[in-house]
Formats: C-alpha cells, sequence, structure tokens
C-alpha cells in the first residue's frame, strides 16, 4: 500500500493522507492530471472514515492540489515542482520561530550549518 | 472547523437520570451527533453510556431533552435501527426464526441482507442462539440491526466478544454505512479501532461528558506535557487535567498561554496524543489536588 496511516503519528490522520498525497507526487506515482483514488477506495484501502479522507481531498482541492471534475473524480492539479516549492514553504513558516529563537540567541549561520550538516549526514 | 451547518440526528441536552435504588447514572449530559457522522461514545464501566443509549431510544425515563432528527424517538422510531447492550432477547430461537421474527415486527427489514450478513459471520442458521459466544450473538445482532433499513444505527460495543478479523469487518460496515450518508452512534472500549473510524468522540465518566469533540482535532490541538513531579503548577492553571504518576507531573491543555508557560518548565517534555493517550490522561487526571 502506497499510503500508510500511523496513528502513533503526531500528525492528524487527514493531515497524514493530505501528506501521502502530495509525496505521491513527488516519488512520481502521481502526475499532473493523474486520476487519484476515490473517497470510498482510499478510506476502504487505508481503513479509515470517508468523511476524514473527503476533508482531506477538501482541503488539497482548496490548496489547489487536487481538482475534482465531475463524473469522473479527483485528479492532480499540480507538478512536482510545484509540491516542492509548497512544501519549502511550509518549512519556512516553521523554520521561522526557530531562527528567530537561534539570532536571538547570538548564534551565527555558520554555527546552524554545521549543525544542519551533521544532522543531513545521520 | 466545519463552516457549515450540519443537520443533527441528535441532540441531547440536561440528560439526568437516577435508577430506582439511587444510582445516579447520567449527571447533566449535552452532546449532539451531526447526520452523516460516526460518534463513538467512550468511557470506562459504569460511566453511563449504556444508560444514555436506553435513554436515547426511550427504553427508560429519563429527565432532559432528547430529539432524533428533531423529533422525539417514537415518531422516528422507524428510522432509528440498534444493537442493544444486553444481547439474550432471540436465546431460544435459531438465527433463521429471529430474522422471521423481525421480518414480521419490524419495518423496513430485509431478510436477505440479514442472510447475507450472517453467512458473513459465518453463523449457523439452524442452531439454537443460546448456545451461541459472545461474539456470535454480537455477530447475530449486527445482522439483523444492519437488515433495517434506517438513518441512525446505534450500537452498543458492537465489537463485543468478535476476534479481530471479525472487528474489522465491522469497522468496514461501519464505513459503508457512512459512505451511504447514514449517521451511527456507538460506544465502545477499544480506543484505537475508534481513533480510525469515529469523525467525533464524546468521553464519559462517572455520568458526566469529560469531553466532545472532533478527533482529528485533538492532534491539532491537544498537547501533554511531563514535568518533574517537584514542578509547582500555579493556582490558575487552564487545563482539561492535571496528574501526578510516580514520576511525573502530567498536564493535558488546549490552552495557547498554558503551553507557553509549560513549555518554559526545565526539563518539560512535550507530545502530542493520540487518542489513547488522550483518552488515559483525561481520565487519570481526574483526582488531581
Amino acid at each position: 500500500m502506497w499510503m500508510r496511516i500511523e496513528l502513533r503519528s503526531p500528525l492528524p490522520v487527514y493531515e497524514q493522507i493530505k501528506m501521502g498525497i502530495k509525496e505521491a507526487v513527488l516519488t512520481g506515482k502521481f502526475q499532473r492530471d493523474s486520476q487519484i483514488p476515490s473517497i470510498r477506495e482510499l478510506a476502504k484501502d487505508i481503513q479509515v472514515n470517508p468523511n476524514t479522507v473527503a476533508r482531506a481531498y477538501r482541503e488539497l482541492e482548496r490548496e489547489g492540489i487536487i481538482f475534482s471534475r465531475p463524473g469522473i473524480g479527483f485528479m492532480i492539479n499540480i507538478n512536482r515542482e510545484g509540491i516542492k516549492s509548497q512544501l519549502l514553504k511550509d518549512f519556512e513558516g516553521e523554520l521561522l520561530p526557530m531562527v528567530n529563537r537561534i539570532k536571538k540567541a547570538g548564534i551565527t549561520k555558520e554555527d546552524v550549518n554545521e549543525v544542519i550538516d551533521k544532522l543531513w549526514k545521520e | 472547523m466545519e463552516t457549515t451547518k450540519e443537520k443533527k440526528a441528535l441532540t441531547i441536552k440536561g440528560l439526568d437520570k437516577v435508577y430506582k435504588g439511587g444510582v445516579h447514572a447520567v449527571k447533566g449530559v449535552d452532546f449532539s451527533v451531526d447526520e452523516g457522522e460516526v460518534h463513538a461514545l467512550l468511557g470506562p464501566n459504569g460511566a453511563g453510556k449504556t444508560t444514555t443509549i436506553k435513554s436515547v431510544l426511550g427504553f427508560i425515563n429519563y429527565k432532559g431533552d432528547i430529539k432524533v432528527f428533531n423529533e422525539e424517538i417514537d415518531v422516528v422510531r422507524a428510522n432509528v435501527a440498534f444493537v442493544p447492550e444486553d444481547k439474550s432477547f432471540y436465546e431460544f430461537m435459531s438465527p433463521q426464526a429471529a430474522i422471521k421474527v423481525c421480518h414480521r415486527i419490524i419495518e423496513q427489514f430485509e431478510p436477505n441482507t440479514a442472510f447475507d450478513f450472517m453467512r458473513r459471520f459465518n453463523l449457523p442458521m439452524k442452531k439454537k442462539i443460546k448456545g451461541f459466544s459472545h461474539g456470535m450473538k454480537t455477530a447475530l445482532y449486527l445482522s439483523l440491526c444492519l437488515a433495517q433499513k434506517s438513518s441512525l444505527y446505534i450500537f452498543d460495543e458492537p465489537t463485543w466478544g468478535l476476534d479481530p478479523i471479525r472487528r474489522d469487518d465491522v469497522l468496514e460496515i461501519i464505513r459503508n454505512l457512512v459512505i451511504d450518508g447514514k449517521t451511527v452512534l456507538y460506544t465502545s472500549h477499544i480506543i484505537s479501532e475508534v481513533e480510525k473510524i469515529a469523525d467525533r468522540i464524546s468521553i464519559m465518566f462517572d455520568g458526566q461528558i469529560l469531553f466532545s469533540g472532533y478527533t482529528d482535532d485533538i492532534k491539532a490541538n491537544y498537547r501533554v506535557y511531563y514535568m518533574p513531579l517537584d514542578h509547582q503548577l500555579p493556582e490558575q492553571i487552564n487545563c482539561l487535567s492535571a496528574k501526578k504518576d510516580r514520576e511525573k507531573l502530567i498536564v493535558l491543555t488546549d490552552d495557547k498561554q498554558t503551553m507557553q508557560t509549560l513549555r518554559e518548565v526545565a526539563e518539560t517534555e512535550e507530545v502530542v496524543p493520540n487518542l489513547e493517550l488522550f483518552f488515559q490522561t483525561l481520565l487519570r487526571g481526574k483526582n488531581y489536588v
């Protein structure tokens, strides 16, 4: 199964579904205009409540990542690069408070780079 | 979270029940179930779950206001199917005979659907129900309940006594009910299965609702903090629960200000709770002084 729901994950189930679709675009499983599973199919495959899948799809649609074509189903509306830049933007938002804290503590960018280099290799 | 106003399948306001002999089983309970949602009523034994469900079905007298699809239960009874907690009604019949009886007394009952489900659950159709295991009785009642065409399905412990494979079957059945636009209210004490299937949960303890809300919002909004035992919490702390165990002081909160304060405490660990941790922390934190 290409999507797995982890109840131990700190992400709510609908966020995990959103992330799963985005990752499938990143890995090339889905491309722009690929059809993705219906709400009913995905709910059955990953054994979750169809309302939860519907919520994830609704949000993905609002974010412009998928669109629904009446009578056909949901299609991918974005390419790999698009997802990548969106994810980067998400990370930017998450990093901002941390970067501010680091600056306030008087740590330099070079110091941070060293830490990132070390973590990257792990 | 939802902006559209959902229609209510069930609203309960100020439900209160004292049994003869003085047991105060339900103490002013409020919650509602939207149409098309799966709502799980959770809580330890004796929390008042079954009393609440019996009240909804109009099987016992109670104080308070209960509306099913905005009506009194008796007006819409044909539209409500249920699996009771006490599964001993058809004891002296075979499943086959039970289907016949249901066909005669229940409106909109589909005998073939009942047969299909019983076959799926591998029930012996001609044996007396009296000799059935707990799991088989659960499967029998579920089959009869699901064969009734209804808008609201109420299950008291629908996976009681079932093996893990049959339990998955039941969860799939509930998912299919949702796809067909039905509403489901059910009680359970198996938390992990609830986390995947329930849109909303209400947690009961000692006759009261401790929490009612969307399952997905718990991880989004709530945090659990583990702190050293000797840490002094402020007099006024905005939290859902606070308790001490042998090693840690544990606080559950959704208040942003409180989260800020607790993060500053030395050696604090912040955890995003899954439903199991949320449930445990909430119930055990009732006794903090």
